[in-house]
C-alpha cells in the first residue's frame, strides 16, 4: 500500500509541477488531467472510492475538458510571448499556496500524526468503510448549512454565467 | 521510470493486500472478459454490416466463411497488414496517443458490470465496487479525451470540428445521463451494481413508471455518448468527411472503431444491468438447473451459473440489435436540435423525474 501511495504521490507531484511550468498550454491542460487522475488514484489507494470517482467525474470529465475546449478555440497555444513565472501574480500565488499548504499540514500533524502512532497502512486498514449513504446523511443533517451555502454560491455562479451569455442579445438586435 | 524494487514492492503489496488466490482469479476473469469483449466487438461489426444490408435490401459481406462469419478475421488481418501512415502535419505524440485513450475507457468500464451470478463460488464481476455506477461514469467521461485529442492532433479542419462537437455533446449528455439514474439509486438505495441486480430478482426496474422514464432518458443519452446515429455529429461523414478520425488509417483507425463498438457493448450491458434485471432470468429455472447435478459433482461448475451468464449475454445482444436498428432507421439530428434536446428537454425531464420519484417514495412509505 505504501508503495502505491508513493508511486501515485510521485506521479501527482511531477505532473503538477509540469502543469504549471510547461510553455504550451495544451500540454499544461493535459498534465493537469494526469495530475487530477493521480489524486483520484491516491483516493482509491486510501479506500475513499466515492471521492476518487467524484474527483474524476468533476475535475477530469467536466472541468479539464472545458479548459481544453476553450484552449482549442484560442489561436496561439505555444505561449512564447507570455512572461516568466517571476512577477507579482506569480509571487502572490506562491505565498498563498505556501500558506494553504502550511495550514493543511499543521491541521494534519495536530490531528493524527502526533496523537496517533499508527502507520498510514494500519490506519487505512482500520478506517471504517464509508458508504455513499453515510456521506449523504452527513451532508443533509450536521453539515446542511455549509452544503446549502455552497449550493447558493453555485447557483449564483450559474445565474452569472447566463447573464453574461445573454448580454449580447440586445446589441445584436440594434445592429441588425 | 519505475525501479526494480518499486515493481517488486507493488507486487508484494498487492499480493499481501488481497492474497495470491484472489489476484490469480481476478487476472483470469480480466483475461476471459477482455477476450470475450474484443471478440464480441468484431462480431458486432459484422452484425452491423449484415443488418444494415438487410435493412437496405442488400446482401452484405457473405463470402468469407459460412454466411460471412469469418469476415472479422479477414478484417483484422487487413487492418494489421495495412501500411501505418502518419500524415506530416500532425502532432505526433497526441496523434498516436488519442486512439489508445479512446479505447482504454471503453474496456475499463466493463469491470464493474456483473455479468453472471456466481461460478464455482466466485462472483461474476471483476471489481465489486461500492460506487460502481459512479466509477462507470467517471471512466466513461475519459473517453471524450481520445476524440478531442485525435481531432486536435490531426491539425486539419474536419477532425478539429469533430473534436469540438464531441466535447460539447458529451458534456451535455453526461449530465442528463447521470441525473436520469438518480431515481434508480433512490429506489434501490445503493450505487453497487451487484446490489442493483439483486434488487431486481422479483421485479425488473423498468416496470416502475418513473424508472421507465429514466430508462428512456438513459438510453437516448447513451446514443449521444457513444456517438451513434442519430447523434453521430463528431463523425458525420456527409459534413465532416469522417470527423475526428479523418486523418487516421490502418490500426490506429481500427482502435477508434473498436472503441465505438466497445462503448456500445458497455452501454447495452449497463442498460441490462440497471433496468432489465442484469443476469436474472425472467422465469423460474427448472429444478434440474438450479440444483447441483450429480454427474457434474466432480466439477466445480454448475450449469445454473452458465445459464445466468447466457441470460445476461442474450439481453445484451438484444440492446446491441436496437443500437444497430436505430442507426439504419433514423436520420441525423442537426447540432442545435441536439443541444436543445439535451439541455431543454432531457435535463428538466430528468430533474422532474427525481422530484416525482421522491414524492412517490414519501407517499408509499
Amino acid at each position: 500500500m505504501l508503495w502505491f501511495v508513493l508511486l501515485f504521490g510521485l506521479m501527482t507531484l511531477v505532473t503538477g509541477i509540469c502543469a504549471i511550468s510547461v510553455r504550451n498550454i495544451v500540454h499544461c491542460a493535459l498534465f493537469a488531467v494526469v495530475f487530477f487522475f493521480g489524486i483520484a488514484c491516491l483516493f482509491f489507494t486510501l479506500r475513499a472510492e466515492f471521492l476518487a470517482a467524484v474527483q474524476i467525474i468533476v475535475y477530469i470529465g467536466a472541468i479539464a475538458i472545458l479548459i481544453l475546449f476553450a484552449i482549442m478555440l484560442t489561436h496561439d497555444v505555444t505561449g512564447e510571448a507570455a512572461g516568466g513565472m517571476i512577477h507579482v501574480g506569480g509571487i502572490t500565488g506562491g505565498v498563498v499556496a505556501v500558506a494553504v499548504a502550511g495550514s493543511i499540514m499543521v491541521a494534519l500533524f495536530r490531528e493524527s500524526l502526533i496523537r496517533n502512532s499508527q502507520s498510514l497502512v494500519e490506519r487505512t486498514a482500520a478506517a471504517p468503510q464509508v458508504s455513499v449513504k453515510t456521506i449523504g446523511e452527513a451532508l443533509m443533517t450536521p453539515y446542511v448549512v455549509p452544503f446549502e451555502v455552497v449550493s447558493i454560491l453555485l447557483t449564483a455562479a450559474l445565474v452569472g454565467a447566463i447573464v453574461l451569455a445573454l448580454e449580447q442579445r440586445p446589441a445584436k438586435k440594434e445592429g441588425s | 521510470m519505475m525501479t526494480e524494487p518499486m515493481i517488486a514492492g507493488l507486487w508484494t503489496d498487492t499480493v499481501s493486500f488481497f492474497g495470491v488466490h484472489a489476484v490469480a482469479v481476478v487476472l483470469l476473469k480480466i483475461a476471459v472478459v477482455l477476450f470475450a469483449l474484443l471478440g464480441l466487438v468484431s462480431y458486432t461489426v459484422l452484425a452491423e454490416r449484415r443488418i444494415s444490408a438487410f435493412i437496405q435490401d442488400r446482401l452484405g459481406p457473405n463470402r468469407v466463411g459460412w454466411f460471412g462469419l469469418l469476415q472479422p478475421v479477414a478484417d483484422s488481418f487487413k487492418f494489421l497488414l495495412k501500411e501505418n501512415v502518419m500524415p506530416a502535419h500532425v502532432n505526433r505524440i497526441y496523434y498516436v496517443l488519442a486512439p489508445c485513450i479512446a479505447l482504454a475507457p471503453a474496456l475499463l468500464t466493463f469491470i464493474v458490470i456483473p455479468f453472471g451470478n456466481t461460478l464455482a463460488g466466485e462472483p461474476m464481476v471483476i471489481a465489486n465496487l461500492n460506487v460502481g455506477v459512479l466509477w462507470m461514469f467517471s471512466i466513461a467521461s475519459l473517453g471524450v479525451y481520445g476524440i478531442v485529442l485525435g481531432g486536435w492532433a490531426s491539425n486539419s479542419k474536419y477532425p478539429f470540428l469533430g473534436g469540438i462537437r464531441s466535447s460539447a455533446q458529451m458534456i451535455s449528455y453526461e449530465i442528463s445521463m447521470g441525473l436520469s439514474l438518480i431515481p434508480v439509486f433512490m429506489h434501490v438505495g445503493s450505487l453497487n451494481l451487484t446490489e442493483i441486480v439483486n434488487a431486481q430478482s422479483h421485479r425488473w426496474l423498468f416496470l416502475h413508471p418513473n424508472l421507465f422514464l429514466a430508462f428512456l432518458i438513459f438510453m437516448i443519452s447513451s446514443f449521444a455518448e457513444t456517438n451513434r446515429l442519430p447523434f453521430d455529429l463528431p463523425e458525420s461523414e456527409q459534413e465532416l468527411v469522417g470527423g475526428y478520425h479523418t486523418e487516421y488509417g490502418s490500426m490506429k483507425f481500427a482502435l477508434f472503431f473498436l472503441a465505438e463498438y466497445a462503448n456500445m457493448i458497455t452501454a447495452s450491458a449497463l442498460m441490462v444491468t440497471l433496468f432489465f434485471g442484469g443476469w436474472q432470468v425472467p422465469f423460474a429455472l427448472p429444478e434440474s438447473l438450479s440444483h447441483p447435478v450429480t454427474w457434474l459433482a466432480p466439477f466445480v461448475f454448475q450449469p445454473v451459473g452458465f445459464v445466468y451468464i447466457l441470460s445476461f449475454f442474450l439481453k445484451m445482444l438484444l440492446f446491441l440489435g436496437v443500437f444497430i436498428w436505430i442507426r439504419w432507421t433514423l436520420p441525423r439530428f442537426r447540432y442545435d436540435q441536439l443541444m436543445n434536446l439535451g439541455w431543454k428537454v432531457f435535463l428538466p425531464m430528468a430533474l422532474a423525474n427525481v422530484f416525482v420519484m421522491g414524492i412517490w417514495m414519501a407517499l408509499s412509505v
